[in-house]
C-alpha cells in the first residue's frame, strides 16, 4: 500500500479498514501522540439547500486523484468515533461577553458528543497551549474552560497547526473548530505553511470568526480541509453555529481509497462528485502523498 | 552635495524648532517666575532614572502650568545659553537671573541634557500611562486646547491600537516634544555631543518597547535630521519600518485600504483617523514596509558592516519577500561575525531564519539543524518548536512533528512565564530598552 502523509496522519479513524497502532492513553497534562498507516480518507459533506444529505452509498459517489477515477469504499460515519478540538482565541479583545457566549457555546458542543467521542482544548493568544489533549473525559474540557482568562497578541496560525496536530493523535475523524476574533498578530508558521500541514492532515477544520473578518487566510485553510469559514456578526448565537457545525459533520460520508494510478508524491487534486444533480459536494481539494519508498 | 542639503535641512528645521522654544515672545508674570524657579530646580536635582520629586513635579504640571513656563521660556535660554540677556520688567529680570545661575553652576549642555532626561522619566519612569487616553474612536472627544507651536503646549492625536484593533485614540505626550526641543539646543551641535545620539537610542527603545510606534516615528525622524550618521538611530528607523510591516501593523489596514492600494500601486500606505481626530498613524502597505526596511537595513550596513542584529534582520525580509538564498548568505556572514555569541537571542533569530530558508529551497537536513540549534537555545521558545514540528510533517516524520507539539503541552498557560524571543522581535532594540537607559542615566550621572 502506498501511503500518504495525509492518510499516516489520518490514520487515527478507527473502523474495519483503519488500523489504530498503538494509541496510548493520555493524562490530562500530558499528551501523548501516536501514529499510524493507512489509505486516504475524504469526509464528504453532500447538501441540498443547505440541508445535509444522508442516505447515499459509494455507489453514488465518483472521485478522482489527479484525474484518475479511483475505487472507493464508504465507511459508516456513525460507526467513526470523533475528535473534535477546540481552538480557542484568548487574546485580550475576546474578554467579556464574547468569552462568556465562547464558553457557553463551548460546553453546548461537549453536550452533543457521544460517550466513544473525544474532545481536546488549544487556547491561544501568543502563546499557544494544549490544555486538554483529546480525551473521552470531557470533564477535563469544561474544567479548563472555566479558566480562560483573555489577555495578549494572537498566534491565529500557531494555533490553527497546534490543533491540526492534536487531532491526529488518538484514533477517529476529527473536526477543528476555530474560534477568533481577528487576525493574526503574533505567529511564527505562516499561512502558506500551515495551508501546506492542512493538505497532509484529515482533519476537517471549521473556522468561527466574529467581529467581522479582515485580511485573513483563514477561507483558504477551511477549504483545503473541506471545512467552511463563518463569519458572523455577534458571539450570541455562538453555541448554535457549534452545533451547527457538528451536526453537519456527523452527517458527512467517509470516503476511503488506495490511490491507483497515479504518481504517489505530490500534491493530489481530488475531485469528488456526487452522481445525482441538484446536490452541492463540500470536501478537501487536495491532499498531499509522499513518494513511494 | 548631499551632506550640503542635508545640513541646510538641519538648520532649517532648528530654525523652526528654536522659534518653539528659545525664540518665542515672553510674557513674564509672578507665576512665570515661579514655574520656571521650580522647573530649574527639578532639573538640577533630578537623579537620572529615579521616580523622584522632581519626576513627580513635572508629571504634575498642568497646561495652564506649562503656559506659565513658557512665558518665561525664551529670556531663561537665552540667558542659559549665554546670549546677551536682556530684560523689560522684574519678573523678567529674575527669569533671566535662573538662567544664568544654571550656565554657571551646571553649564548648559548639561542643563540641557538634565533636562532632556527628567523630562523623558517622567514618561519612563512615573508609573503610569504617559499618554492621556482620549476614549475609545468614535466616542467623540475633541481637541480640548488650541493649537499651539510651543513644544511646551504642542500636542498631537495618535491612534491606539490593541491586538491588531484600533480601540482608540491617544494625545501624545507634550515631555517628549519639549525635550527633543531642548537637545536640539546643544553646542556646537547635537550630533558633536555623543549623549544626544545615546539618549535618542535608549529612549526609542523605550518606545518601540512599549509599541508606542507613532511617537517614536517622530522621536526618530527628529533624531535622524540630527544624526545622520549614527548607525543605531538608523537601525531604530529600519526597525520601526520593519515592525510596521509585521501583520500586528498591517491588521490595521482595511480590506478597502488595499483594494485601493491595487487601484493605485504608488499609494505608499494608509494614515488612520480622521484629520480632527488623529494627526497621524501612518501604516505603510507591506511591501512598502518593507522596502524601507530593506533600504534602511542595507545603509546601517554600510555604516556598521559588522552590526548583526541589522544583518540577521535584513536576512528576514529577504526570506518574506522571497529571496531565501540571498537571506541564508546575510545569515551566514552575520554569524561568522565575531560578537554574535554574546548574544543569544540574536543568535536564536539567526538559526530560526535560517531553517525557514533552508526550508523553502528544500534543504530539509539544515534546516533541521538549525531548528535544532534554536530549541537548543531557547528549549521552551515555541516558536523554534512549531517550526521544527512542521518541518517534520512536511518529510513526513510523523512522530518528530509531533514530540514539540506534546512539549508545548507541558509548557506554562501564561506567557508571561514562557520565554519566546520571536514574541520580542516587533520591539527591535526596545527588547534592550533597559539596559540603553541605564547606560544613558549612568553617562549623565557621571
Amino acid at each position: 500500500m502506498r501511503a500518504s502523509v495525509l492518510a499516516v496522519l489520518a490514520a487515527a479513524a478507527t473502523g474495519p479498514i483503519l488500523r489504530p497502532a498503538g494509541a496510548r492513553a493520555a493524562g490530562p497534562q500530558a499528551a501523548a501522540f501516536s501514529s499510524r498507516v493507512v489509505g486516504v480518507r475524504v469526509d464528504v459533506l453532500v447538501t441540498e439547500r443547505r440541508n445535509p444529505v444522508v442516505g447515499l452509498t459509494a455507489a453514488d459517489f465518483e472521485l478522482r486523484d489527479n484525474g484518475v477515477a479511483q475505487t472507493i469504499g464508504l465507511l459508516e460515519s456513525s460507526d467513526l468515533s470523533l475528535n473534535a478540538v477546540l481552538a480557542l482565541d484568548v487574546s485580550a479583545s475576546t474578554s467579556g461577553t464574547r468569552l462568556t457566549d465562547l464558553v457557553t457555546a463551548s460546553h453546548a458542543l461537549l453536550d452533543g458528543l457521544r460517550a466513544a467521542d473525544r474532545a481536546a482544548l488549544i487556547t491561544f493568544n501568543q502563546a499557544v497551549s494544549p490544555r486538554v489533549p483529546l480525551s473521552t473525559d470531557l470533564g477535563l474540557v469544561r474544567a479548563a474552560l472555566a479558566s480562560l482568562a483573555p489577555s495578549g497578541e494572537t498566534a491565529l496560525m500557531d494555533g490553527i497547526y497546534t490543533a491540526l496536530m492534536s487531532a491526529q493523535s488518538q484514533p477517529g475523524r476529527s473536526l477543528v473548530i476555530v474560534y477568533t476574533d481577528g487576525g493574526d498578530t503574533a505567529s511564527w508558521l505562516r499561512p502558506d505553511e500551515v495551508l501546506e500541514s492542512a493538505r497532509r492532515s484529515s482533519a476537517v477544520v471549521y473556522a468561527v470568526v466574529v467581529g467581522g473578518l479582515r485580511r485573513s487566510p483563514l477561507k483558504e485553510l477551511t477549504d483545503a480541509t473541506g471545512g467552511d469559514l463563518l463569519v458572523v456578526d455577534s458571539s450570541t448565537d455562538l453555541g448554535g453555529v457549534f452545533g451547527r457545525i457538528l451536526a453537519g459533520f456527523r452527517s458527512r460520508y467517509v470516503l476511503t481509497f488506495t490511490p491507483t494510478g497515479v504518481a504517489a508524491g505530490g500534491l493530489h487534486r481530488l475531485d469528488v462528485h456526487v452522481r445525482r444533480s441538484g446536490l452541492t459536494v463540500q470536501a478537501r481539494p487536495s491532499y498531499i502523498g509522499e513518494p513511494a519508498s | 552635495m548631499e551632506h550640503h542639503v542635508r545640513e541646510t535641512l538641519i538648520c532649517l528645521a532648528l530654525v523652526m524648532i528654536s522659534r518653539g522654544v528659545a525664540g518665542r515672545s515672553s510674557h513674564v508674570t509672578p507665576a512665570t517666575v515661579l514655574a520656571i524657579e521650580h522647573w530649574s530646580h527639578a532639573v538640577v536635582e533630578h537623579t537620572p532614572g529615579a521616580p523622584d520629586a522632581a519626576v513627580t513635579f513635572v508629571r504634575s504640571l498642568s497646561y495652564e502650568a506649562r503656559q506659565d513656563m513658557d512665558g518665561g521660556m525664551q529670556p531663561f535660554l537665552r540667558a542659559l545659553l549665554g546670549k546677551n540677556p536682556v530684560w523689560s520688567s522684574a519678573e523678567e529680570k529674575r527669569v533671566v537671573e535662573v538662567g544664568v545661575a544654571d550656565l554657571q553652576s551646571v553649564g548648559a549642555n548639561a542643563f540641557l541634557e538634565r533636562a532632556a532626561v527628567l523630562h523623558a522619566d517622567a514618561v519612563m519612569v512615573g508609573g503610569a500611562a504617559p499618554s492621556e487616553p482620549l476614549g475609545r474612536a468614535g466616542s467623540g472627544q475633541i481637541a480640548k486646547q488650541a493649537p499651539s507651536t510651543s513644544p511646551l503646549l504642542s500636542t498631537s492625536r495618535l491612534i491606539l491600537a490593541n491586538d491588531g484593533e484600533a480601540v482608540g485614540a491617544l494625545e501624545t505626550n507634550w515631555n517628549w516634544t519639549f525635550a527633543r526641543a531642548l537637545l536640539d539646543m546643544v553646542s556646537p551641535k547635537p550630533a558633536a555631543v555623543p549623549f544626544i545620539g545615546q539618549w535618542y537610542h535608549a529612549t526609542a527603545a523605550y518606545l518601540l518597547r512599549h509599541g508606542e510606534y507613532g511617537e517614536v516615528e517622530t522621536h526618530l525622524a527628529h533624531a535622524w535630521a540630527l544624526l545622520p550618521d549614527d548607525p543605531h538611530i538608523l537601525f531604530d528607523r529600519a526597525c520601526l519600518s520593519e515592525i510596521l510591516g509585521l501583520p500586528q501593523s498591517q491588521q490595521l489596514l482595511t480590506d478597502q485600504d488595499r483594494v485601493a492600494r491595487r487601484i493605485d500601486a504608488t499609494r505608499a500606505g494608509v494614515t488612520l483617523g480622521s484629520p480632527e481626530r488623529a494627526r497621524r498613524v501612518d501604516i505603510p502597505f507591506e511591501e512598502v514596509a518593507n522596502e524601507n526596511a530593506e533600504r534602511l537595513f542595507r545603509n546601517t550596513l554600510q555604516m556598521a558592516p559588522t552590526f548583526v542584529e541589522a544583518r540577521v534582520r535584513l536576512a528576514r525580509l529577504l526570506e518574506v519577500r522571497g529571496r531565501f538564498a540571498d537571506a541564508l548568505t546575510e545569515l551566514s556572514t552575520a554569524v561568522s561575525d565575531r560578537g554574535v555569541a554574546h548574544d543569544p537571542v540574536v543568535l536564536f533569530y539567526a538559526e530560526l531564519f535560517a531553517g525557514r530558508a533552508d526550508h523553502a529551497l528544500g534543504r530539509s537536513d539544515a534546516a533541521a539543524r538549525h531548528e535544532d540549534a534554536a530549541v537548543a537555545l531557547f528549549p521552551n521558545a515555541q516558536s523554534a518548536l512549531l517550526a521544527r514540528s512542521q518541518l517534520a510533517l512536511v518529510t513526513a516524520d510523523v512522530d518528530g512533528a509531533l514530540a514539540p507539539i506534546g512539549r508545548l503541552a507541558a509548557l506554562p498557560v501564561d506567557a508571561a512565564r514562557r520565554m519566546d524571543p520571536w514574541w520580542q522581535y516587533p520591539f527591535g532594540p526596545g527588547r534592550d530598552a533597559d539596559t540603553l537607559l541605564g547606560q544613558m542615566w549612568a553617562s549623565l550621572s557621571r
